[in-house]
């Protein structure tokens, strides 16, 4: 079965850790983020080495950029240790998003939320344009990556076939932002015309038990940190 | 065919195969044709990227979704902007055959409107008009025939067989009888690129039969009967070479 | 499911002197296949966003036979499958996409699964169904497209161009899908300019500037290039069969 209805956990339990793990992340003393990191890792570690890399490569660039903050600043031992560790939970955060949106299906994730919200506010229309406002922010950007390279391509094979030198950003800029504006509009009468309506309420999976465990889990690891924060 | 320029190698990056040497030639129609995602469409866009980095020769593409390359806000600005200079007046020749090719594919009227307020058939007129007013000396026309009615593709034939004069127009499409028209060689491009008739293309590759007279065309070549492969794509054509046969004799090779 | 009666529709875009559809009157039946064609701009994908429900009527009104106004017609009832896959294709991976319309129309998630493995298994899709949809071909796409549609299980299907980028055996898929569709009375409504539709349909319409310029029935099968090609020489009798004239350009030759 796809993955979209093949989470080992519920898409609301994946949806709500990413945002609980980003918190833990935040709440975490320092010392606590050598354990994030090999947690991260360790889920890391089944993507393949290309990933692997790219998880490295983000949490040396999180350290750099915490640094590189400390020589703006005044100099001093304790300030760049914390600008470090900032760099490092800031890496941590996007990997860690990454890691939980990459293991399961965003989509899913996206009709479980609106199934949650509706069945505690009832069928709002508000809560339907919400969650499409999200469904299109998120599902646009891989086509905008898409368009650009093929834009630019485009861009380029005229100025070269017409000789026009000059480098015109809008000409580069415009057509995203344009097409973007489109494509939001086609994918909204898309969604419209496959049977989304702001009131109707989608399709999602049971709880089990590993859900409990995820959120008791969770609970554990949020007041094991906040109890070991400095007072 | 007149080689004009050697592309060694051509790499197509996602489809993970390469041309270890592609020759482009100078003039005349060729098709690519191949199957669903054999990748046609990124064996353009690397013509394109040689082209851009090389600088060795002009090469216009008309991609297989137009929107991508509709990128300002009128019609006759999309036609024109390559051409513009700072702080210059657009050529009075380049305005001159910008309108013309307007009237070429009828879009005069729609000169002022938001290219993506035109249907998807005008569209893909409007890339068509302003590549070819780009003058490249390849023309790469992915899918042209989509979106176009009859009487338009009445226009792009006519073109097609105008720029082959002057340049080589490399067409891909899906279109088998269209393509048999319009061109006698091309390649088929399925783990590489292969170049052939394009008769022998059709009988080798256009495995699922069309209409019932292309039925009995491939049923004459498989029992060896010499009739021209592409005679099927227009009946007159077909019937010319049924005469042919009757009024001569069936070769003695020829075997049912 | 029932009769689509449209009276006297006008579609009138903003900014637009004249109006993209209308008036029109047309009433399109239960189990019906219908093929619309004209020449670009005419207003053919302005009829499907029409129906699709995404534009409303500026006049006139669009409702079932049983007396339903269009704000009252099921989630779900009309399947659009636009000319340009990429339009509507929305989901990260193929499987994703699929199964939108699923999770909406569906009361559980079993069931809503069983539609998406059915819908992948009939168009082929499980081994795209993990890739992100930029990645396939323009054909994929399309294939894909149309699987989401099948997901939906529309009453009303409206194909807009369905050759549209497909190599012959995407096509003879997209026709086997099309026989299926009409014989669970679904009903249908290609749009496009190829006119090997006609034989799938019942009737055709013909637009012209948005409004009908003529809505004919065809009869059977009619193959045209077939019937050019034996016609001068059966003038005044009996076309013949097609082993008639295999056997006679072939003693045993025949057709399957």
């Amino acid at each position: 079965m796809e993955r979209i209805f093949a989470g080992r956990v519920h898409p609301l339990t994946s949806l709500w850790s990413t945002v609980v793990g980003v918190i833990a992340i935040f709440a975490a003393p320092p010392w606590w983020l050598v354990f994030w990191s090999v947690a991260i890792v360790a889920i890391y570690l089944r993507y393949g080495q290309r990933r692997m890399r790219g998880l490295l490569g983000a949490l040396l660039a999180g350290s750099a950029l915490g640094f590189l903050h400390v020589l703006n600043h005044k100099p001093g031992a304790a300030y760049a240790f914390l600008a470090v560790t900032s760099g490092v939970r800031f890496g941590l955060v996007i990997l860690g998003v990454a890691v939980l949106l990459g293991s399961g299906s965003l989509m899913a994730m996206l009709a479980a939320l609106e199934h949650g919200l509706k069945r505690i506010f009832g069928r709002r229309e508000t809560i339907g344009y919400g969650i499409l406002m999200m469904v299109l922010a998120l599902f646009f950007l891989p086509y905008m990556v898409q368009d650009v390279r093929v834009v630019r391509q485009d861009q380029a094979m005229r100025q070269y076939l017409g000789n026009t030198r000059q480098w015109r950003p809008l000409h580069f800029l415009r057509p995203i932002l344009v097409q973007g504006l489109l494509a939001s509009d086609n994918i909204a009468e898309s969604l419209w015309s496959r049977g989304w309506r702001p009131a109707g309420i989608p399709a999602t999976t049971r709880g089990r038990w590993l859900d409990l465990v995820v959120i008791i889990g969770w609970l554990i690891i949020i007041g094991v940190e906040v109890a070991r924060w400095p007072k | 065919m007149a080689v004009a320029w050697t592309i060694a190698p051509l790499k197509i990056p996602y489809k993970g195969w390469e041309i270890p040497v592609f020759e482009l030639p100078s003039r005349g129609v060729w098709a690519v044709v191949g199957p669903n995602g054999a990748g046609k469409s990124q064996f353009f866009h690397q013509l394109i990227s040689w082209s851009l980095h090389t600088h060795l020769a002009r090469i216009g593409l008309a991609a297989q979704n137009p929107l991508t390359q509709l990128t300002e806000s009128t019609v006759w600005q999309q036609m024109t902007w390559p051409f513009h200079r700072r702080r210059q007046r657009l050529a009075g020749e380049i305005e001159e055959r910008a309108s013309q090719l307007l009237g070429d594919w009828h879009l005069t009227e729609y000169r002022d409107q938001a290219p993506w307020q035109l249907s998807g058939g005008q569209q893909r007129r409007l890339v068509l008009a302003s590549i070819e007013l780009l003058a490249p000396e390849v023309y790469l026309l992915d899918e042209p025939l989509e979106g176009l009615d009859g009487l338009h593709r009445a226009v792009l034939e006519q073109k097609i067989s105008q720029w082959a004069n002057e340049s080589s127009v490399l067409v891909s499409s899906h279109a088998w009888n269209w393509l048999l028209g319009i061109t006698e060689s091309g390649w088929w491009c399925e783990d590489g690129l292969a170049a052939g008739n394009m008769g022998a293309l059709w009988y080798h590759h256009g495995n699922v039969p069309g209409n019932r007279l292309e039925t009995l065309w491939r049923r004459l070549l498989d029992a060896q009967v010499p009739v021209d492969p592409r005679a099927w794509i227009d009946p007159q054509w077909a019937r010319g070479e049924v005469k042919r046969l009757w009024s001569g004799y069936l070769p003695a090779e020829c075997t049912p | 499911m029932a009769a689509i009666i449209l009276e006297r529709v006008t579609v009138q875009y903003p900014s637009r002197a004249r109006p993209a559809l209308g008036p029109l009157d047309l009433t399109i039946q239960e189990g019906e296949c219908l093929f619309v064609t004209g020449a670009n701009g005419s207003g053919k994908t302005t009829l499907a966003r029409l129906l699709a429900g995404v534009v409303h009527p500026s006049e006139g009104t669009v409702r079932l036979n049983d007396g339903r106004e269009q704000s009252q017609w099921p989630q779900g009832f009309v399947g659009w499958v636009q000319q340009n896959p990429q339009q509507q294709i929305i989901g990260t991976t193929v499987a994703e996409d699929v199964a939108l319309s699923p999770l909406w129309l569906c009361a559980t998630a079993a069931e809503a699964a069983e539609r998406l493995q059915q819908a992948l298994d009939e168009f082929n899709l499980r081994s795209w169904a993990n890739y992100p949809p930029h990645a396939l071909s323009g054909g994929w796409q399309h294939i894909a497209a149309l699987a989401a549609v099948h997901a939906q299980a529309p009453g009303l299907v409206i194909l807009d161009e369905p050759e549209a980028m497909l190599d012959r055996q995407g096509l003879a898929q997209v026709k086997s899908w099309i026989d299926h569709m009409r014989e669970n009375r679904r009903t249908l409504m290609i749009m496009g300019h190829n006119r090997q539709w006609t034989s799938l349909a019942d009737r055709v319409l013909e637009l012209e500037g948005g409004t009908i310029k003529e809505l004919s029935s065809v009869g059977q099968a009619d193959d045209d290039s077939w019937r050019q090609f034996l016609e001068p020489w059966w003038g005044g009798k009996n076309i013949p069969s097609v082993n008639e004239v295999i056997d006679w350009l072939w003693h045993g030759l025949s057709l399957p």
